[in-house]
């Protein structure tokens, strides 16, 4: 049976307030603060975007992350300063926190990382010139120029997938590229010259000639990796659901359709087998999961999920179709994470309270807003851990008013309203539905996972979850609605999008491409979707827990 | 001890409750094929109600299921045949390259709490396997499932070959990516949304309705 080490609790010593904190390995530093019962402001709620959050370290300083480098100087991470939200901390530390933190702000320049930083991991070589890395996901395309030398982030640009109008989610995409030639080279047309306007435009707005661009890096899921070769990923669609490739040499980008852009290396990074891409080696690459002592478990919440166990001794990942509930699609008021979106739902003595993207007025519910919403509706009573809502005539009295008011039933269908009047917004018991079939899938495929490794959600130090809705997801929410095991409450961050950190790190660091290559290796793809002990726990994962 | 108690027991997904009052009802003297018709085979239906209604969802069938389960395998010894007839026989099953195989087992369990009998074929069910159980139970009914886009097209096969192989044989399916108007395109004699509506589909095609 594998043991993995569980590490000694870290110290974090707090300078100035003469207060120690014990947190366990991969802790946040902000979620240790706030256990501690310190308060410190975020005002993008962990996303690493807005700098509120910034503390020094004279000891133990981690190497800075992209968001930190994003935000801090060179001066101030030479000095230690890092962002809480995003510092994950593998040794003891002793921090100060500014009694008033001041709002960084933006640096035009963004570094990836800064060699001069305490404690940074030695990275290798770098190249030199100009990169492209890019994130090709089912839905968004997210692209980065970098000064390769400096490791500087030049600039991001990103745009909807335009295969999207083809189909919402892979399955379709494999369907339509299956077509014939024509498809299949219309879905790589299309994501080419998309790609190839970004990487002008990104170049213009950085002063970069194009002709100064010399690599490409590319992560994606399986799927994606394909349409992007131009090889028709059919075999991905039926069983038993296998790549044509895992890897491909590097090739010149004038090979599939770049025209500017044409004597750009492209180097696409592995996948590891099945449906589990190089958008997952390319998120353990940039979270540093495979070289921890500490076990984690780490969350793509895409319409593909995938989960990763990882750890210096494990490496193990499997994928399930979770449909796209998380994303607010097949949702009655359902809409990506986009401006005005719900993105968080609460009660505040038993009145309703919502939050939208950019506080705007609510235009729909993204993926963590319905997650937060199914969750309150849990925690108040409203549906039952079946996921069956109440019937409004059978309430009980202690649901609060403003609550029992929004829930109806017209047409024999129950609904909870969110915002009333004017194109509502509900939530349906389909969609409830929708998100006990999702969430069934990934907790079904986490718990095969940790059997298969012979180990209890106990001994995961850490859970990293990734995903359209980045941090605006709260762990108490994934909690409540069993998507997580409860044995790892208390250690669960929110990670962003953590296929285009890695794809960053393989594109400057020649040492982290090769990196890829063996995680991508090393990786056990677990098959779960046969397997009959699979579909009996996907059947018994979508009961929700009883709420505490 | 009543039929009802069986019926709600089934309901609520209590299987150790529901074959220990099948069994009392034996022991008092009552007739296998009577509890089947009028205590489990009534159960399953409203269970199939409120499944439609959205009201259960597939963990309380499932325990639904498991009810009956544990009360057909106390009736089944005692089912003699000339007192029972099954309302049909169907042949179930995933098609070839489609490996999803619950929804296809709501519809088999829906069917048998129905009072059919079923072969269940299991998942990535070639046509040719489709066939020899055909030929093998004498069955006039198949159902075929597909959870995948990707798959559609291996459906589409299926039902032509066991078409071929008898033209008077009723096909229907179902699945996430189907719709009645594929189903038609296809040459399906129906199409049902959830395992609910698989079951009045079932009995409009072998004429039992």
């Amino acid at each position: 049976m594998p043991e993995e080490a569980k590490p000694q609790p870290l110290r974090v010593a707090i300078d100035g307030l003469d207060l120690e904190v014990q947190v366990a390995a991969r802790t946040s530093l902000l979620d240790a603060l706030r256990s501690a019962g310190i308060a410190v402001d975020s005002e993008c709620g962990g996303r690493g975007t807005c700098g509120e959050c910034r503390v020094r370290f004279f000891d133990g300083a981690p190497p800075p992350t992209v968001e930190d480098a994003a935000l801090l100087s060179p001066d101030d991470l030479a000095a230690g300063w890092r962002l809480a939200c995003l510092t994950f901390l593998a040794a003891d530390c002793r921090v100060a926190i500014p009694q008033r933190v001041a709002r960084a702000r933006r640096a035009r320049i963004r570094i990836l990382t800064e060699a001069a930083a305490p404690a940074a991991r030695a990275e290798g070589q770098r190249r030199t010139g100009y990169g492209i890395a890019v994130d090709v996901g089912t839905t968004t395309v997210v692209c980065y120029l970098m000064d390769l030398a400096r490791a500087l982030q030049l600039g991001v640009d990103s745009f909807a997938n335009p295969q999207s109008a083809f189909g919402p989610d892979v399955v379709a995409r494999i369907a339509y590229a299956h077509r014939g030639p024509p498809e299949l080279r219309e879905l790589q047309r299309r994501l080419v010259s998309h790609l190839e306007k970004s990487f002008a435009s990104l170049c213009r707005s950085a002063g970069v000639p194009p002709d100064a661009v010399s690599i490409v890096a590319a992560a994606g899921n399986m799927t994606m990796m394909h349409l992007l070769r131009g090889v028709d990923p059919w075999p991905l669609g039926v069983a038993p659901y296998e790549p044509v490739f895992m890897q491909l040499p590097p090739f010149p980008a004038g090979e599939i359709g770049f025209k500017r852009f044409a004597r750009c290396d492209l180097q696409v990074l592995p996948g590891v087998g099945g449906h589990v891409g190089s958008d997952i080696v390319a998120g353990v690459l940039g979270l540093d999961l495979a070289r921890q002592p500490g076990l984690s478990l780490f969350i793509d919440l895409g319409t593909n999920g995938e989960v990763v166990l990882a750890s210096k001794r494990i490496l193990a990942g499997a994928s399930c179709a979770a449909g796209p509930a998380f994303e607010g699609v097949h949702i009655s008021s359902g809409m990506p994470a986009l401006p005005g979106a719900i993105e968080r739902v609460d009660d505040e003595d038993g009145r309703l309270q919502l939050e939208t993207i950019d506080s705007l007025r609510p235009a729909g519910l993204c993926g963590s807003g319905l997650i937060d919403a199914v969750a309150l509706l849990l925690r108040r009573g409203l549906i039952l851990p079946s996921g069956r809502f109440l019937a409004p005539s059978k309430a009980p009295d202690m649901i609060p008013d403003d609550l029992l008011h929004r829930l109806r039933e017209d047409g024999g269908e129950r609904r909870f309203l969110l915002v009333e009047g004017n194109g509502d917004i509900a939530i349906t018991q389909q969609d409830i539905r929708e998100v006990q079939l999702a969430k069934a899938a990934v907790r079904a495929t986490i718990d095969l996972l940790l059997r298969e490794s012979d180990l209890q959600a106990e001994a995961i130090d850490a859970v990293f979850v990734a995903g359209g809705f980045g941090s605006s997801l709260r762990s108490e929410s994934i909690l409540a609605l069993g998507i997580v095991p409860e044995g790892v409450r208390g250690r669960i961050h929110a990670a962003g999008n953590t296929a285009g950190l890695g794809a960053k790190l393989a594109l400057v660091y020649p040492g982290r491409m090769r990196e890829a290559h063996r995680l991508a290796r090393r990786m056990r793809h677990v098959e779960l979707v046969s397997r009959e002990d699979f579909r009996q726990a996907f059947a018994e994962s979508m009961t929700f827990p009883a709420p505490a | 001890m009543e039929l009802a108690d069986i019926t709600r027991s089934l309901i609520d997904g209590d299987a150790p409750g529901t074959a220990a009052l099948t069994q009392q009802a034996l022991d008092a003297g009552l007739a296998a094929h009577t509890v089947l018709n009028e205590a489990l085979i009534p159960g399953m239906t409203q269970v199939g109600d409120l499944f439609e209604k959205n009201e259960y969802f597939v963990p309380e069938l499932l325990l639904a299921a498991r009810a009956m389960y544990a009360a057909l395998d106390l009736l089944r010894p005692k089912l003699t045949e000339g007192d029972y007839e099954p309302a049909g026989k169907a042949v179930i099953g995933t098609v070839q390259g489609d490996l999803h195989d619950i929804g296809k087992k709501l519809v088999g369990i829906m069917l048998e709490g129905n009072g059919f009998a079923v072969v269940d074929l299991g998942a990535d069910v070639s046509p040719e396997r489709f066939m020899e159980a055909v030929r093998e139970s004498g069955a006039k009914l198949v159902g075929l499932s597909a959870l995948l886009t990707t798959t559609l097209p291996s459906m589409e096969k299926t039902v032509q070959a066991l078409k071929e192989l008898d033209p008077s044989l009723k096909v229907m399916v179902g699945g996430a990516p189907v719709t009645q108007a594929f189903a038609d395109s296809i040459g399906a004699d129906g199409y049902g949304r959830d395992a609910s509506a698989a079951v009045t589909l079932a009995r409009r095609l072998l004429g039992n309705a």
